[in-house]
């Protein structure tokens, strides 16, 4: 089987450009990367390096200028509104760094709201969203209560919950402890490690070391451009740094 | 395939989330259907009344009345009669009068008229008891219904052989006005008509014709009763009579009246509606004006749900459901505050003055099926109008810019 054969995120020579009335802003400049399924990769860069814009390219929020895009053996950048929904809600999970759960819903619904579209039916979202709120590490007890009523990490908890529901093949995390304190950010990197485990494809965006160095691999960008990869280091890993 | 109760529970907590707006919304929503269902039930409740009781009075019903400086006279009945089309034509005298009761001094119509020509002429005039003056009966009269009794109280006035005093203003030559006083014993009682109509049998009270001259000392003629052979006949009989004496009469046909009553009746119906629209109008933008609010503050929020898969069409559903929902229940706070208003403002009445002459028509307001469903329907499209274009942006917006969007 070739690389891509195996390959679940694929991207080839992706470019992203921002026009602000005659002023160009490259946010890529032609991204060649591949993610193997069932692989935990980290993509670290400094401020303004184009983490955001690739981790939007990889998730289909945005679409390139340029070039191609492939999930799951799906090519993304041929498809179009309800079609790219569609593989979003199947196959990609995401975890934001301002958790963005919805304050008016419970914890419940908030992890309900992918199974909606996907048409799972009201009598059986039950068992999903315990399974996936314990796979977080949430608590039941959590369910009935609006975010605001849950600590910051508990709150990224139930939003990786949510990410996880549907059981996507990708969970894509746009630095997922940025609004956290680091015993925090040693669960959701557990959580991460443990869904990993599991089989699922993990690709975190961070600038954080002792998050990057959790990952199988870790990308380096500068300036919209893969410059290169990176060894883990375990002992650099919050799971090592900080004890309990 | 997404559940149309899923939309519906996540558009309605929405709304919660925002009461205060949302209630303001609906109360711009509700008074569109709340304007229409009133105005129209009561203009079409009085113009219903009004078309029947024309009707009743009789379709083949034809009343011609000398226009001042002209007196009917035989010949002129003669010629009526002679018209095609013309069952029977009588003469008659018509005025009014003062009567003293228990419960203080009541205005009257008093009709000096043949009772055939009567019974044609006024479909369904029956009498509760007693029986009609025989023409030569000059001193004898059919009281009207709320004559014999109190209109308010049901009390009886007055019963058969009874007395009833009658104070006729007369205006003679000069302008002088005098008041000449007529007594007459009660022969019949009528059966309550509920007509208030140009000719008012619950009001009136009825002689035999002969005592036009001999007891009220009336010289002229009011008017000729004309009663055609079919309704048919009513429009070219009106057409000679109008051709022959031009102004010289005023001809009232009731068929007649009762269709341009029902043209006015439409024309008012029509202002109703067009009143209405505007209020129609205020609800489009103040929904749309809440939809906007509601979906920019939201667009974060519009780009996490798409980043979990919901599509455009899902979105588009979600923000058309709050305005639906917005919209269902102001049109049913419209319509059921529209309904309670409509019986309302009928109770009140309609008053027509003309000088001495005071007619109150009640009626009760037309609220008919069809026209709730019209109202609920025009309600519905003004949510669905006011929710579209918020619903459009909401659905266009890219979700990396939503996300981004602070």
């Amino acid at each position: 089987m070739s690389e891509e054969g195996k390959a679940i995120v694929i991207l080839k020579d992706v470019k992203k450009a921002y026009k602000v009335g005659e002023i160009i802003t490259w946010g890529l400049r032609g991204v060649n990367m591949v993610v193997r399924k069932g692989e935990y990769v980290s993509i670290m860069g400094p401020s303004g390096s184009g983490k955001t814009t690739l981790l939007n390219m990889i998730g289909l929020l945005d679409k390139p200028t340029s070039g191609e895009i492939i999930i799951d053996g799906i090519p993304a950048t041929k498809l179009k509104g309800k079609q790219l929904a569609i593989v979003r809600n199947r196959k990609i999970g995401f975890v934001f760094q301002q958790f963005n759960l919805i304050a008016r819903l419970t914890v419940y619904e908030n992890i309900e709201l992918p199974l909606i579209p996907r048409g799972v039916p009201r009598r059986l979202r039950k068992k999903i969203i315990i399974e996936a709120l314990r796979m977080a590490g949430g608590d039941v007890s959590w369910l009935r209560k609006k975010p605001t009523q849950l600590s910051g990490g508990q709150q990224q908890r139930v939003a990786i919950a949510r990410a996880l529901v549907n059981r996507p093949a990708i969970i894509l995390a746009d630095e997922p402890t940025g609004a956290l304190d680091r015993k925090a950010s040693k669960v959701v990197v557990q959580t991460f490690k443990k869904v990993n485990a599991a089989g699922q494809t993990v690709i975190v965006v961070t600038h954080d070391p002792e998050v990057g160095h959790c990952a199988q691999r870790i990308l380096l960008l500068r300036d919209g451009r893969i410059i290169g990869e990176e060894e883990p280091d375990p002992d650099k890993c919050i799971l090592n740094t900080l004890k309990d | 395939m997404v559940a149309v109760t899923d939309i519906l529970r996540y558009s309605y907590k929405v709304l919660t989330e925002k009461r205060f707006r949302a209630v303001l919304t609906v109360i711009g929503i509700a008074i569109g259907p709340l304007a229409l269902v009133m105005m129209t039930s009561v203009v079409r409740g009085y113009a219903s009344y009004v078309e029947s009781q024309l009707l009743a009075l009789g379709q083949n019903t034809i009343v011609v009345t000398a226009s001042s400086g002209y007196t009917l006279t035989d010949k002129d009945l003669d010629f009526v009669k002679g018209i095609r089309g013309v069952a029977d034509a009588k003469p008659f005298y018509m005025t009014q009068a003062i009567i003293q009761t228990v419960e203080g001094q009541k205005r009257i119509w008093v009709y000096a008229i043949d009772t055939s020509i009567l019974l044609k002429a006024i479909g369904n005039l029956q009498l509760e008891k007693g029986d009609f003056p025989a023409p030569n009966e000059v001193t004898m009269a059919a009281i009207g219904h709320f004559v014999a009794y109190s209109e308010g109280t049901g009390r009886k006035l007055y019963d058969l052989g009874d007395a009833v005093t009658l104070l006729i203003p007369q205006v003679k030559h000069g302008g002088e006005t005098s008041i000449t006083r007529v007594v007459v014993r009660v022969a019949g009682i009528l059966k309550e008509y509920g007509g208030a109509m140009f000719v008012s049998p619950d009001q009136g009270i009825f002689l035999p014709f002969e005592a036009g001259k001999r007891l009220l000392h009336m010289n002229q003629w009011t008017g000729i009763f004309i009663v055609a052979k079919n309704p048919n006949y009513v429009t070219s009989i009106v057409k000679k009579i109008r051709d022959t004496y031009g102004e010289k009469v005023s001809v009232i046909a009731f068929q007649q009246i009762a269709k341009i009553v029902s043209s006015i009746s439409a024309a008012m119906d029509f202002i109703a509606f067009s009143t209405s629209l505007s209020a129609f109008a205020v609800a489009v933008a103040g929904t749309a004006a809440t939809m906007i609010t509601s979906v920019i503050e939201r667009t974060r929020e519009i780009g996490v749900l798409k980043a979990l898969g919901f599509t455009d069409g899902q979105i588009t559903a979600m923000i058309l459901g709050e305005a639906i929902i917005m919209t269902l229940i102001g049109a049913s706070i419209g319509i059921t505050l529209g309904m309670a208003g409509a019986y309302a403002l009928a109770s009140k009445g309609l008053v027509i003055s003309s000088g001495t002459s005071r007619i109150v028509i009640k009626a009760p307001p037309q609220i008919t099926a069809e026209g709730i469903l019209m109202t609920l329907a025009i309600t519905m499209v003004v949510g669905i109008v006011g929710g579209v274009f918020p619903a459009y942006r909401a659905a266009k917006i890219p979700p990396a810019v939503a996300l981004r969007y602070e």
